[in-house]
């Protein structure tokens, strides 16, 4: 059994051997396969060497066009030496990169023969197989290994070729920039064209200033002769004016002295003194006058040297004298209280002084005075005042005589009268009324026009005065049947003013309001407080009117509006004229309103008095 | 002086010599009159008896002052303008009497009263009154005398 054991065991290891050449026959048929694959793979590789060598000659190629294109640049111009010396440079860095790639491709040629061999001895190894299968994994493993190293140098191969892609891009953009330079280039080029343009430009102007300043020069030498020959007129001019100027000079004191003689004949005393009041003209006339003599008193103050005194002989203190105050004040005395000059042999006499300022840009220089005697204006003066109060008294008197008989008469005095005596009498006496009015305005004018007019006010009932003014008038106002009304504002405190011209306004306003209203026709008078501290009359009437062509005459002296002269009525032109003078002069104001033109609208009156009076003091004459 | 007859219708002065007629009328106030004037004094003298005054009268200043003096009247009517002695002239001597410092001199004139040297200077010797005489009645020149003396 045991040999039949062993020979069975025999028989399975014969079948087993069988199936192990049968696999491994198997296995070295799968080589060949495997060896055939990698020989069309180093085939492969092969042609990818060959793709590989082809870009690296078509680099080699490019950097021959850059290291040409680097030498075309190279020789332009001698000023663009540095930047061909960098483009040299370039140049020479990119011949290095492309020796570089050409070494890459080297030793991509000798990896590439490495395969080859290993190729060859693969197929070698394969043959080698059928003997020594075990070497067949291993070498199937180196085979794998040397697979793997091939696909990291392919994907190197790949990488290089993207650097190069850069490299050329890099190429690109430096050529790019290398254009730009050229153009910058030639830019500085135009530029430098324009300066040189504009230097040849500078280099004309100043050429024509060279030129212009010859010729100011020959201008100067031309102004240098001209002026010497102007300096020779001069001369000669010099000579005639110094002439001319002697004669002028005779001319003028000739002039001066006809003036001062002028100055010194004047009717009238002249007088000039400076700013400090000292005398440096005195004219004959005030020599006369005042009985000095020019040389006593000149460079002296005059209101020192001359005594000043008023109407009673009160000496004038200095600084009231016209000169002081024209000089103090720069005004011009003209009027003011008159003046005195009394004489060193006591006389005296009256002045009409006007002293006026000298005025120079403003400043006092001195004054000017003129002076006279005015003793035989003084004398017409008071002529014209005598004569007032001799008419008042001579024409005053007969008159007197005449109303007080009459008045005795008609009072039954000395016996009855019959009516038609009565009626007579009573015309005559009514007539002389009238002629005693008359004189009594005409003296008022007088008074009024001379000056003389004194205003005493007094504590007054002014509802009394007037009351007692329309009594007067009350049976003129029922003569013509005037509806007549008085009104009195009986909060008014009792008023100053002089009761004789008071009653003389209102009896003046009054009667013509009687006088120039229709019959049947209306008055109304009111007094009220006016504005505090006034007084107002206001007569309202619905006569005649005031014509409106005539209403700014209506105040004039003597002046009567045409209606009133045609209605056939009495008036001596005079009442409103003193009306208008006595208010004005106490003061106040009067003034109308009336519808002239139309007739029969009436005139309203209007009489506004101060309440407190007012003092008035006549100018002495 | 002027005397006047007594026989005259309007002149009816007094004479100072009628003493019957003077002691008859014990009440009646003598009124010294000076004016120059003829016909403004019978006027004045006139009204005067009329109305119950005894009437002195003088044409002057001079005479006015002799009178009042030697008369002592109890008012006296007093004109301004006048020859020989002026109406201011007389009112400064009667005042400067001791009887004549105290009577009531009523000053009748026809100046200006607004404004006359001659007014304004008579004013300064204290006249008791004055008044214009073409501006007021006879009449009223009496009753200014009744109130004067009266007062």
């Amino acid at each position: 059994m045991k040999q039949k054991n062993s020979i069975s065991a025999a028989d399975d290891i014969i079948l087993k051997l069988k199936i192990l050449a049968k696999e491994k026959e198997s296995v070295r048929r799968k080589l060949a396969v495997t060896a055939a694959k990698l020989a069309v793979t180093a085939e492969k590789l092969a042609a990818t060497a060959k793709e590989k060598e082809s870009v690296r000659r078509k680099l080699a190629v490019t950097a021959a066009k850059l290291a040409s294109t680097a030498t075309k640049l190279a020789t332009t111009a001698k000023e663009k030496e540095s930047v061909r010396r960098k483009l040299a440079v370039t140049a020479a860095k990119l011949a290095a990169t492309a020796e570089k790639l050409a070494v890459t491709a080297k030793e991509k040629e000798r990896v590439r023969r490495k395969l080859v061999i290993t190729a060859a001895k693969l197929a070698v190894t394969a043959e080698k197989l059928v003997i020594t299968a075990a070497k067949l994994a291993a070498t199937a493993e180196k085979l794998a290994i040397a697979a793997e190293e091939k696909e990291g140098v392919r994907r190197k191969l790949a990488i290089t070729a993207e650097e190069k892609e850069d490299v050329r891009r890099k190429l690109v953009v430096i050529a790019a920039k290398l254009a730009a330079t050229a153009e910058e280039k030639e830019d500085v080029r135009r530029k430098l064209v324009v300066t040189a343009a504009k230097l040849a430009t500078v280099a004309e102007e100043k050429e024509g200033v060279r030129r212009k300043l010859v010729v100011t020069a020959e201008e100067k030498e031309d102004v240098r002769r001209k002026l010497v020959v102007i300096a020779q007129k001069l001369k000669n001019s010099h000579e005639t004016l110094e002439h001319k100027v002697f004669e002028r000079t005779k001319e003028l004191e000739m002039s001066r002295a006809k003036e001062e003689a002028i100055l010194l004949s004047i009717g009238d005393g002249l007088l000039v003194t400076d700013e400090k009041g000292n005398i440096i003209i005195i004219n004959k006339t005030a020599e006369k006058l005042l009985g000095i003599k020019s040389e006593e008193v000149l460079g002296k103050i005059f209101s020192e040297e001359v005594v000043l005194v008023d109407e009673k002989g009160v000496v004038i203190p200095p600084e009231k004298h016209p000169v002081e105050m024209a000089l103090t004040g720069s005004v011009t005395t003209a009027s003011g209280p008159t003046y005195y000059y009394a004489r060193k042999d006591k006389t005296k006499f009256p002045m009409a002084i006007m002293a006026t300022p000298v005025l120079l840009n403003g400043k006092v220089i001195g004054t000017i005075k003129i002076f006279r005697d005015i003793t035989s204006e003084r004398e017409v003066d008071k002529a014209k005042t005598e004569f007032v109060s001799l008419a008042s008294h001579q024409l005053r008197t007969p008159l007197s005589a005449v109303s007080w008989y009459a008045e005795m008469l008609l009072a039954g005095d000395v016996g009855d009268l019959n009516e038609k005596q009565k009626k007579y009498l009573d015309e005559v006496y009514r007539s002389n009324q009238r002629m005693v009015e008359l004189v009594n305005a005409l003296l008022d004018v007088s008074s009024l026009e001379l000056g003389t007019f004194l205003i005493e006010p007094e504590a007054i009932d002014l509802s009394k005065l007037v009351q007692s003014v329309i009594d007067e008038q009350k049976s003129q106002i029922s003569a013509k049947q005037i509806s007549f009304s008085f009104l009195f504002e009986k909060s008014m405190s009792k008023m100053r003013a002089d009761p004789k011209h008071i009653r003389m306004v209102v009896q003046n306003i009054l009667s013509n309001a009687v006088k120039y209203t229709h019959e049947g026709g209306r008055i109304k008078l009111s007094i009220s407080v006016f504005e505090k501290k006034n007084v107002l009359i206001k007569l309202s009437d619905t006569g005649y009117g005031i014509p409106k062509n005539q209403q700014d005459k209506i105040f004039t002296k003597l002046f009567r509006a045409d209606n009133v002269r045609d209605k056939d009525t009495d008036g001596t032109g005079l009442g409103l004229y003193i009306v208008k003078s006595i208010v004005e002069n106490s003061g106040g104001k009067v003034w109308f309103e009336s519808l002239g033109g139309k007739e029969n609208k009436g005139t309203t009156f209007y009489v506004k008095l101060p309440l407190n009076g007012k003092e008035v003091l006549p100018v002495s004459i | 002086m002027e005397i006047v007859k007594t026989s005259s219708t309007h002149f009816l002065a007094n004479n100072p010599n009628i003493s019957n007629f003077k002691s008859s009328m014990k009440k009646q106030k003598t009124v010294l009159i000076v004016e120059d004037e003829k016909s403004l004094r019978g006027a004045m003298v006139d009204i005067l008896c009329i109305k119950n005054f005894i009437p002195i009268f003088a044409k002057n200043g001079r005479e006015g002052v002799e009178l009042a003096l030697s008369r002592h009247p109890d008012l006296i009517l007093l004109d301004l303008v006048m020859p020989e002695m002026d109406g201011t002239a007389a009112l400064t001597a009667i005042r400067a009497d001791d009887w004549g410092k105290n009577v009531p001199i009523i000053i009748l004139t026809n100046l200006r009263t607004t404004n006359d040297q001659i007014i304004a200077d008579a004013m300064t010797h204290n006249p008791t009154y004055y008044l214009v005489k073409s501006d007021c009645k006879l009449h009223d020149i009496v009753k200014k005398i009744e109130v004067v003396l009266k007062s």
